[in-house]
C-alpha cells in the first residue's frame, strides 16, 4: 500500500458485544484499514485483519476482539484485497475450480481401486491372522446357532461319523501344515448335498452329500476343498471383507438401511469369493494329490452336488454345460467360479 | 442476495423497546448451491484420502463454514469458528478411546464389561461437551451461542430416560424424546438471551402415535394386497401349469420397493412434523419462530435425492444435502421484533473438541 485511497467499500459492521448491524464504509490507505459510519470509527492495520474465504454471499474481515465486517460486495471486495497483496490459500483457490474436482474424483477412484484390489484382501488376511481365538469362536458359535436353525441333527449312525472324520484327519496328517480337522454332520433338508467351512475351522458335511458319494474317498475329496477354506481362513476373511464393503458402500450411497446398496455389496463380494473357491480348489487337490488320489474325484462330486441341486424335470439328460449356458447372467453373480471352469482346473492337474 | 431488512431501522434500533409487537417475520435463507458445494466436498475428500485422513479436520471446518456462511437471516450470514488443530486432537483422541474400547473386550469378559459401562457412564458428558462445542463456536452477527447446561441433566435426559423408556417397553419413549430436546433447547443460549422449548408431551405422543398408525396402516395395506393379488397367482398357476414364476418374483421385488418407499414416507413425515412441532414451539427472548416443512414435498425431495444418489454411486450426495438443507432451512422464519439488533454478547470460553468428535465418531445424531 502506497499510500492511496482505494474505493469507499459499503459493508455491516458486527462489534462482537451485541448483534446490533452498522452500515458503514470500508476504506484502505497506508497500509490501515478505516471503518467509519453509524457512529463506528475503527482503524485496523491490515496485517491484523483476518479474510475469510470466499463462501457464500458475503466475505468476513474479522478482527482479534471477535469484531467483524461483513462485505457483500465481492467484486469491489477482491478488487481491493488485489490491491493490498491479500492472496488465497491454495486450497482456498483450487477447490473452486472444476478441473480439480475432476482430478479429485480421479484420485478418489484410484484409490478406490487400489484399495479394493490389494489393501482390503492384505488388511482383511492380516486381520483374520491376528484375531484373537476367543472371539472367533464367539462368531463360530453364534454361526452354528444360526445354522441349527435350518439344519437338524444328522441321521448318520456314531461310527459312521468317526471313521469319517479319522479319514479327513489322517489325509490331513500328510500336509505339515494343515489345520486342526474338525467335522460335524448334519441332515441338509432344503440345501441338499452340501459343505461348509466355518470362520473357526469347523466343516459341516450334510447327510445328502454321503449319500451322493460313490466311497469314503470323494466325501474326503469335498472335505479337503473345504479343509482348504479353513487352512486359509476364509470365513474371517469373507467376514472382513464384506464388513468393510457394506461401509464403504453404505457411506457412498449414504443411507446403511437402503436396500439399494445391498446390490453393489454383494456384486463387489463375489470377486474375492471366487479366489477363495480356486484356493481351497487348489488346496484340497494337493491334498489329494500327497494321498496318492485323483484330483478329479473332487471334480465328479461338485458335477453331482450340482446336478443334485437342479429340479427332477428340468436337468435330466441334459449336460453340465447346458445347464450353465443356460443359467448365464446368474452364473456371473454366482459366488463361485463358473463349475465348468473349476472342472477343468481340477481334471487338467 | 439477502434481503436487507434491518438496514432501515439500525438508527433507532436501541431505543426500541422490544415489546414493540406485532412484528414481522425473518425468513432464513440459504444460499449454497450444489456444485459449488461438490467442489468443496470432493477436493476435500481427495485431500482427507491423500493425507490419511489428517485433513478430514480441516475439510469438516470448511464444510460447516460453507454451510453456516450460507444460511442468512435478517441480512446477515452465520459463521463457524473451530480451530481445525482442536478437531484432529479430539478426532485423535475419540479415535484412541475407541480403539482401547474395542481392544477391552477382546481380554476378557469382565474388562469389555467394564468398557460398556464406562462408556455408557461417559456418554451424557461426551453429549455435553458436543454441544456446548457445537454452539460455542457458532456465531451471528458477531455473537457467539452458548451452552451454558448443567451436567446433571445430561445424565438425566441421556441416561436415565433412556433406561426408563426400556422399562416401561418404550412407553415413556415420547416423552424421553420431549425430555432431551428440552435439554438441548432450554440449554442454548444466543449470547445472554435464551432459548426455550414449549412443546408439551401430549403433543410428541400424538406425533409418535400417528407416525405409528401410519406405517401400520401402510404397511398393513401394502400385505393384504400382495397376499391377495399373490393368492390370485398361485391359483391361476396350478391351473395354467408352471411359468407364472416370473410373476411372483415381479410380486415380490415391487413389494419390497413398496416397503422401502412406505419407509422413506414415514420418515419425511415424522421430520417434518417433528422440526414444525419444535420450531414451532421455539422462542428466544421475545422472539419466535415458525416452520412449515410438508411431509409430501419432503418426501418427494428425499425420494429423489435418494434415488440420484444410488445411480451416480454417491456423486449426487453433495448436491442431495444442499437442496435437502435448502428446503428445511428456508421453511423457517423468526418472528418478533422489527430488528434482530439487541442481543447482548456473553462471555467466551474455550471448549475442547473431544466431546464433538467422540460423538460424531459413534455416528450420534444429537440433533433429532
Amino acid at each position: 500500500m502506497q499510500g492511496q485511497v482505494l474505493d469507499v467499500l459499503n459493508a455491516a459492521y458486527f462489534d462482537g458485544r451485541s448483534s446490533r448491524r452498522y452500515s458503514i464504509s470500508l476504506t484502505v490507505s497506508d497500509g490501515v484499514l478505516h471503518l467509519a459510519g453509524d457512529g463506528v470509527d475503527r482503524h485496523e492495520p491490515l496485517a491484523s485483519v483476518r479474510v475469510s474465504e470466499p463462501m457464500g454471499p458475503a466475505r468476513i474481515l474479522s478482527f482479534a476482539d471477535g469484531a467483524h465486517c461483513e462485505v457483500t460486495d465481492l467484486e469491489a471486495l477482491s478488487r481491493l484485497l488485489d490491491a493490498t497483496g491479500h492472496r488465497d490459500g491454495w486450497v482456498v483457490r483450487v477447490q473452486r475450480r472444476w478441473d480439480v474436482a475432476l482430478a479429485s474424483f480421479a484420485v478418489i477412484a484410484v484409490v478406490l481401486a487400489a484399495g479394493y484390489i490389494w489393501l482390503l484382501p492384505w488388511t482383511a488376511e492380516r486381520i483374520a491372522a491376528a484375531l484373537p481365538e476367543l472371539i472367533v469362536s464367539q462368531i463360530e458359535r453364534n454361526v452354528m446357532t444360526q445354522i441349527d436353525h435350518v439344519l437338524s441333527p444328522s441321521e448318520l449312525d456314531d461310527s459312521r461319523q468317526k471313521a469319517l472324520q479319522e479319514r479327513l484327519a489322517g489325509y490331513a496328517r500328510l500336509l505339515p501344515d494343515a489345520p486342526p480337522v474338525r467335522v460335524a454332520f448334519r441332515k441338509g433338508g432344503p440345501v441338499g448335498a452340501n459343505a461348509l467351512a466355518l470362520p473357526g475351522g469347523q466343516i459341516i458335511v450334510t447327510d445328502e452329500l454321503v449319500n451322493l458319494a460313490r466311497d469314503d474317498d470323494d466325501i474326503a475329496a469335498v472335505m479337503s476343498h473345504e479343509l482348504g477354506h479353513v487352512a486359509g481362513r476364509h470365513g474371517l476373511r469373507q467376514a472382513v471383507h464384506s464388513t468393510v464393503i457394506g461401509l464403504v458402500v453404505g457411506w457412498m450411497v449414504g443411507d446403511f438401511s437402503s436396500v439399494l446398496a445391498i446390490a453393489p455389496t454383494v456384486y463387489l463380494q463375489t470377486h474375492y469369493s471366487r479366489d477363495f473357491e480356486r484356493e481351497a480348489d487348489d488346496y484340497g487337490a494337493r491334498l489329494m494329490r500327497a494321498n496318492g488320489l485323483s484330483p478329479s474325484r473332487l471334480a465328479d462330486m461338485l458335477e453331482r452336488i450340482q446336478t443334485s441341486h437342479q429340479p427332477a424335470s428340468g436337468a435330466a439328460g441334459k449336460s453340465l454345460e447346458d445347464v450353465q449356458k443356460q443359467s448365464g447372467i446368474t452364473d456371473y453373480f454366482s459366488t463361485h467360479p463358473s463349475t465348468a471352469e473349476r472342472l477343468r482346473r481340477l481334471r487338467e492337474n | 442476495m439477502a434481503i436487507d431488512h434491518t438496514g432501515e431501522v439500525t438508527g433507532a434500533a436501541v431505543s426500541v423497546p422490544q415489546q414493540q409487537l406485532p412484528s414481522r417475520a425473518h425468513r432464513i435463507e440459504f444460499t449454497g448451491t450444489g456444485s459449488e458445494y461438490f467442489r468443496i466436498w470432493i477436493s476435500n475428500l481427495a485431500l482427507t484420502v491423500i493425507s490419511l485422513g489428517i485433513y478430514s479436520a480441516w475439510a469438516k471446518v470448511r464444510r460447516l463454514q460453507y454451510f453456516h456462511r450460507n444460511t442468512r437471516l435478517g441480512g446477515a450470514g452465520f459463521d463457524y469458528h473451530a480451530d481445525p488443530q482442536a478437531i484432529l486432537r479430539g478426532r485423535l483422541l475419540a479415535i484412541g478411546l475407541f480403539f482401547v474400547y474395542n481392544m477391552l473386550g477382546s481380554f476378557s469378559v469382565v474388562a469389555g464389561l467394564i468398557g460398556l459401562v464406562a462408556v455408557m457412564a461417559g456418554m451424557p458428558w461426551l453429549l455435553l461437551r458436543s454441544l456446548k462445542f457445537r454452539l460455542r463456536y457458532t456465531s451471528y452477527r458477531s455473537v457467539r451461542f452458548r451452552y451454558p447446561a448443567p451436567l446433571r441433566g445430561a445424565y438425566s435426559a441421556y441416561l436415565l430416560w433412556p433406561m426408563l423408556t426400556g422399562f416401561s417397553f418404550g412407553l415413556l419413549g415420547p416423552l424421553a424424546h420431549l425430555r432431551a430436546r428440552q435439554y438441548q433447547t432450554d440449554n442454548a443460549a444466543f449470547g445472554m438471551t435464551h432459548f426455550h422449548l414449549h412443546a408439551r408431551a401430549g403433543q410428541f405422543y400424538a406425533l409418535y402415535g400417528m407416525a405409528m398408525g401410519l406405517a401400520l396402516v401402510l404397511l398393513g395395506t401394502e400385505g393384504l394386497v400382495l397376499w391377495r393379488l399373490g393368492e390370485g397367482m398361485i391359483n391361476k398357476e396350478s391351473e395354467a401349469g408352471p411359468g407364472g414364476m416370473g410373476g411372483v418374483m415381479g410380486l415380490i421385488v415391487g413389494g419390497v420397493l413398496l416397503a422401502w418407499l412406505i419407509m422413506i414416507f414415514v420418515v419425511a413425515w415424522v421430520q417434518a412434523r417433528l422440526q414444525n412441532l419444535i420450531w414451532n414451539s421455539t422462542t428466544l427472548g421475545q422472539h419466535r419462530f415458525t416452520s412449515e416443512v410438508r411431509s409430501l414435498e419432503l418426501f418427494g425431495l428425499m425420494l429423489m435425492v435418494r434415488v440420484l444418489t444410488v445411480l451416480t454411486l454417491g456423486l449426487y450426495q453433495p448436491f442431495g444435502v444442499i437442496r435437502l438443507m435448502k428446503y428445511r432451512l428456508e421453511r423457517v422464519a423468526m418472528v418478533g421484533a422489527e430488528s434482530l439488533d439487541d442481543f447482548a454478547a456473553g462471555a467466551r470460553e474455550e471448549v475442547a473438541a473431544i466431546g464433538d468428535e467422540a460423538v460424531e465418531f459413534l455416528d450420534i445424531d444429537i440433533s433429532l
